[in-house]
């Protein structure tokens, strides 16, 4: 499996000098079987999708992007992503389920008049909705599964499986809420199932834990929290995701370095930078 | 055991911070977790291992209709809140561990997520004679 960041900021694009190494576009994931391919997946369609769609326009047949939730910061480059305005690609677009309005009708609130030129209905390309809930689906070669996780809003978490190894992305999750002592017992944290010993997990590690003090609830984690958490699923490489706005490349060198020193990870522990290319195996 | 719901995650995390006496049962029919509270009132130490199925949920407390008279849990308002799907409130003697009998309210809300799955129910329960002193922020 190849795997692509072309974004891991959290909540709000932002672009200067003290942002160049880990980038400030918000979350986007490439992955694929193959480096090359006229088929791409996604994992989300913040800002990052942008410079993707410019890389893979007029190449790609199919693309299927997977929303983790619907938040502003993971749909905000969807009507700038290229092969959305080639009618010659399949796009086929998942996000998780409500009750209350449809997928297609949630989506529209964002790309229409007045915060979007565009109808999502008016997209040349071969567009296809699909609705999230927990559970299993296949997109080619991979099998992917979902599960609600604790974020504001019905948020998911996706694994995804090949032959070649598992990769967990839980964008954005606060599994430490409300817990006196975390981790809990496996069964009673969220999103356990989905990072169990996978081999690559991508996890939101948004706050330092003096920050979170002030911001429980908000549905982010700690580095700390996030690295107890992979330590919790046993899983076998470890990238920080969803980092904050505020934080500069130093700083967030800095704050994973304070992390690493609390916890001792034995698994591998990548910063997540806009660019970092990962294989599996 | 298995992976819990976000839904009953969320509620023992709420419940864990509540002075309200609260268990959550899931969808199997087994306690699976009781807030601090509740353990006072039934005293009974809940340990995060244990899940208790119904048939053994007599061995933790026995209930009785307000004349005083036993009667099965799966008769009382919490089973029907767990078989309808329906919030329900009882008013009933709970005869815990220790034997001393006090009359309570019981209000069960069953978890139903948005996408209509139905988890289990939470069981909130006071004395109804008691009363709390309560702080105002």
């Amino acid at each position: 499996m190849f795997i692509k960041l072309w974004g891991t900021r959290g909540s709000l694009p932002c672009s200067g000098p003290e942002t160049v190494q880990y980038g400030g576009d918000t979350s986007c994931v490439e992955f694929r079987t193959e480096r090359e391919s006229d088929w791409v997946c996604i994992l989300d369609a913040g800002s990052g999708i942008r410079r993707l769609g410019l890389h893979v326009d007029k190449i790609i047949r199919r693309a299927d992007i997977l929303l983790t939730h619907l938040h502003l910061d993971h749909i905000q480059g969807l009507g700038f992503f290229a092969p959305l305005h080639d009618p010659n690609v399949e796009v086929h677009l998942y996000g998780p389920a409500a009750n209350t309005e449809e997928l297609h009708a949630l989506l529209t609130k964002y790309l229409s008049p007045p915060l979007f030129p565009v109808l999502l209905r008016d997209l040349p390309c071969q567009l296809h909705l699909h609705a999230v809930n927990a559970g299993e689906f296949t997109i080619g070669d991979f099998t992917i599964l979902s599960d609600f996780v604790c974020h504001p809003g019905a948020t998911v978490g996706y694994r995804i499986s090949s032959s070649s190894g598992t990769m967990t992305y839980i964008s954005d999750h606060e599994p430490a809420l409300g817990t006196k002592k975390f981790p809990l017992d496996p069964d009673w944290t969220s999103g356990f199932t989905l990072a169990k010993e996978a081999d690559l997990l991508l996890h939101d590690s948004q706050y330092t834990q003096d920050e979170y003090k002030s911001r429980a609830g908000w549905g982010h984690s700690t580095i700390q929290d996030a690295l107890k958490f992979a330590k919790l699923a046993n899983v076998k490489g470890f990238v920080t995701f969803h980092h904050d706005p505020a934080h500069s490349d130093e700083e967030l060198d800095k704050f994973l370095a304070s992390a690493l020193a609390v916890v001792r990870p034995k698994f591998k522990v990548y910063a997540g930078r806009e660019g970092s290319e990962f294989g599996l195996p | 055991m298995s992976q819990k719901s976000i839904e009953l995650i969320l509620f023992r995390q709420i419940t864990s911070y509540l002075n309200t006496a609260a268990f959550i049962i899931d969808a199997s029919e087994k306690i699976i977790f009781c807030n601090a509270a509740a353990e006072k009132f039934i005293h009974f130490q809940f340990s995060e291992a244990e899940e208790i199925t119904v048939e053994d949920w007599s061995k933790v407390f026995l209930i009785q209709n307000t004349n005083g008279e036993n009667i099965n849990l799966k008769e009382s308002s919490i089973y029907s809140s767990f078989q309808e799907q329906k919030l329900t409130q009882g008013m009933y003697n709970l005869k815990p561990a220790n034997g001393e009998i006090k009359q309570i309210q019981v209000c069960t809300i069953p978890i139903i997520s948005h996408l209509n799955h139905f988890y289990g129910v939470v069981v909130f329960f006071e004395d109804n004679v008691a009363r709390r002193i309560i702080s105002v922020y």
